[in-house]
């Protein structure tokens, strides 16, 4: 109602004011013969009052001073003549203004008042109307939907959301709920708008009658896109509106946090159940393979002691067996291990000379007579890393160093530091034949063996050892030393402890 | 090295019968008694009904795991527990030596290794040294005077180098988790800060070792602590 009169000619105030005299004039002729002219001003006032309940302050003075003119003109003795003599006729004229003006302010005050009322539950409805809905969206697809929805049925506006999705950063993406259509320069508007450099507030008001206005849509700081909203034909926005929208994009701003949050946890869950069922898996497969080879290791060690030497050979043939197989299941274990993603390097501070002493005891009799050679220099400093995982990638190379060179061949494991590059590097080189271009190439893929013709081997040593300096974030490259032979060198990131308290 | 303790009795707790079956031909071919249980509740209650010599624990038992199985039985039991494990885990070695096992074996293992742990494993405590001299390779330690010689001459060891060896000393062939050492060096609130450790023992093995990069004497056990290994 209050629009719709809003929306009303400016005269129209004034033609009632008219209308409601001359009626009032018409009754004041038929009562006049038997009355007085005061029972005529009577009925004026009585129309003014009536006047007032409807009409604005301009429209009510221009209905008092009809009244006055008429009155005096029309029954105020001298007839149609416009003099006043008398005190109390003065009175009444002066009353005509003073109660035109009083009920005019007293309804201006109510009809304010209940503007007001009225835009207060309409807020409350429509931001109630829109949790209800949010509440009960289940994807932010759905919560964008129904905001439009909701922006459209409570007062006329249309509503795009644009929201920055990590997938394609440097842009907005237009949600589909979009019930209006942006061109490339308002896209660009609210791309600016979004990244803040054409952001003072909260809110852009439209920049021409008729344009559009953009909202933020942030929690707790976080800006999650823009709201751009287009007002109804021909109005702007109200400021109550304005504190509305706003209000509405910090519930969507809401919604779409909690979704986010939501798919997230999902997300994490999803990979706990993984990284458990994963564990659950390795630690059975591993007790399931291991335990027997545990057991056929001892029995044969046993056995070695007590059966006739002539027997001996084939009880060391027993145990060479067992220990190569526990060596492919190792590596077929920390083959998965990298594969599921499922490894997280424990970090710890480590010595250099350990590391290798560890990786020598792993080797162990896999190093076939070869002789090795360590070359650490003194005054190493600790490196930070998975003592097993790094430990394990220096056994790999060690025992790739055996495998494919010919006897004989002396094997040297050096470390040292790279200030400059912020490595520490450790080294298993051979003085062999080296690397063919064509093996250097291939020489990380899993499963390629260097030379298929010989027996042994599933070719994942030099994966597994890649792959456990990558998730420390190093390195591992293969070369080939001036001075003939295969080289392999592990970085490590360098990183310095604190000081260790003096004493 | 010490003659194992005659029929000294050993607790095996396994569900692998295979694996009881093969400990127990092992460690009765080395003269020990054997007795076996097949899961946690009722290893705990063979401890309880008569305490053996020492206990050789399975981690993956079907009941409880075998780090809960260790910790009840410390809350009243100070017998000697070696841990068996198909893990190789750093966290999970050191998280069992620090909830009171005394060793811990990886499976495979070799049955001389085993013996050679539950030796050590069944020793005495060391005794106090304070008044006395250890020896190992061409080092001498005399604790009552406070001197170290190395080839029959001084070594200068700072005052917290020579807390270290003092502690390690005190535990001669036993593991001594770097939480342990931190603790007693620098106090509780250091016990994450394992570099302190390996800083002072790379330092205690340049002075010591004749290969300080090899070894023989201040040996490190992979993934748990330190060990003076005087023979």
């Amino acid at each position: 109602m209050e629009n719709t009169e809003r929306l009303r000619h400016p005269g129209w105030g004034y033609l009632t004011a008219l209308v409601a005299v001359s009626a009032a004039t018409g009754i004041g002729y038929l009562i006049r013969p038997w009355s007085d002219y005061w029972a005529v001003a009577v009925i004026y006032l009585f129309a003014i009052v009536l006047l007032g309940l409807r009409l604005r302050q301009g429209p009510i003075l221009f209905a008092a001073t009809l009244c006055a003119l008429t009155w005096d003109f029309l029954f105020f003795p001298p007839l149609y003549t416009f003099v006043v003599t008398r005190v109390e006729d003065w009175m009444m004229l002066g009353l005509f203004f003073v109660i035109a003006l009083v009920t005019g302010r007293l309804t201006g005050r109510i009809r304010a008042q209940e503007q007001a009322e009225r835009a207060r539950a309409q807020r409350a409805t429509a931001l109630y109307e829109l949790t209800r809905v949010l509440a009960s969206a289940q994807s932010a697809d759905e919560v964008l939907r129904n905001a439009a929805g909701q922006g459209a049925a409570l007062f006329g506006a249309r509503l795009a959301v644009l929201t920055a999705e990590s997938e394609q950063p440097g842009r907005l993406v237009l949600h589909p709920s979009a019930a209006l259509a942006l061109t490339l320069v308002e896209q660009q508007t609210a791309w600016e708008f979004f990244s803040g450099r054409a952001r003072s507030s909260r809110f852009a008001p439209p920049a021409a009658a008729g344009g559009r206005a953009y909202f933020t849509l942030a929690v707790a700081g976080r800006v999650l896109g823009v709201m751009v909203v287009q007002p109804a034909p021909g109005a702007g926005l109200s400021p109550a509106q304005q504190e509305l929208l706003d209000a509405f994009s910090t519930q969507i701003a809401l919604a779409l946090e909690h979704e986010r949050l939501r798919a997230e946890h999902e997300a994490a869950r999803v990979q706990a159940a993984s990284d458990r069922l994963h564990r659950t898996l390795l630690d059975s497969v591993s007790h399931e393979l291991k335990t027997p080879l545990a057991v056929i290791a001892a029995a044969t060690e046993s056995l070695g002691a007590t059966v006739a030497p002539a027997d001996r050979p084939l009880v060391q043939e027993i145990h060479v067996a067992a220990e190569r197989l526990r060596g492919v299941v190792v590596n077929l274990l920390d083959t998965t291990r990298l594969e599921s993603g499922g490894l997280h390097a424990q970090l710890d501070w480590c010595d250099v000379s350990d590391l290798v002493n560890a990786a020598l005891k792993i080797v162990g009799d896999a190093q076939l007579g070869r002789t090795i050679h360590l070359r650490l220099p003194a005054g190493l400093p600790l490196v930070r890393c998975d003592f097993d995982l790094i430990q394990q990638a220096v056994a790999n190379l060690v025992h790739n160093a055996c495998r494919h060179t010919p006897a004989g061949v002396e094997i040297t494991v050096a470390a040292g530091t790279d200030e400059a590059a912020g490595r520490l590097w450790l080294a298993v080189a051979d003085d062999g034949s080296g690397l063919r271009e064509e093996q250097r190439a291939r020489l990380f893929e899993r499963f390629f063996r260097g030379d298929p013709g010989r027996a042994g081997g599933l070719g994942l040593g030099l994966s597994i050892a890649r792959g456990f300096a990558e998730a420390h974030g190093g390195t591992l490259v293969a070369e080939n030393q001036p001075g003939g032979g295969a080289r392999f060198v592990l970085s490590l990131p360098l990183q310095h402890h604190e000081q260790v308290p003096a004493e | 090295m010490n003659p194992p303790e005659i029929s000294a009795e050993i607790l095996i707790v396994d569900d692998e019968e295979q694996i009881r079956r093969l400990l127990r031909g092992t460690l009765t071919a080395a003269g020990y008694r054997v007795r076996e249980a097949g899961d946690g509740q009722s290893g705990l209650d063979e401890v309880a009904a008569k305490p053996p010599a020492a206990v050789i624990l399975d981690l993956g038992l079907p009941d409880a795991p075998g780090l809960e199985v260790l910790q009840r039985l410390r809350e009243w039991s100070e017998v000697p527990v070696m841990i068996l494990s198909v893990r190789a885990q750093e966290q999970d070695k050191i998280a069992l030596l620090d909830a009171g096992a005394n060793d811990y074996l990886t499976k495979p293992f070799g049955g001389g290794e085993l013996l050679a742990r539950l030796r050590v494993l069944l020793r005495r405590p060391p005794g106090p040294v304070e008044t006395g001299v250890v020896q190992f390779g061409t080092v001498t330690v005399d604790m009552s005077r406070r001197v170290v010689t190395k080839d029959g001459r001084d070594v200068l060891l700072t005052a917290r180098e020579y807390a270290l060896l003092r502690l390690l000393v005190a535990h001669r062939n036993r593991v001594i988790t770097h939480r342990q050492i931190l603790r007693e060096l620098w106090g509780p609130k250091s016990e994450e800060q394992t570099h302190y450790v390996r800083v002072y023992m790379s330092r205690l093995r340049e002075k010591l070792e004749d290969q300080p990069h090899q070894p023989r004497f201040l040996v490190t056990e992979t993934g748990s602590g330190y060990r003076l290994d005087v023979g």
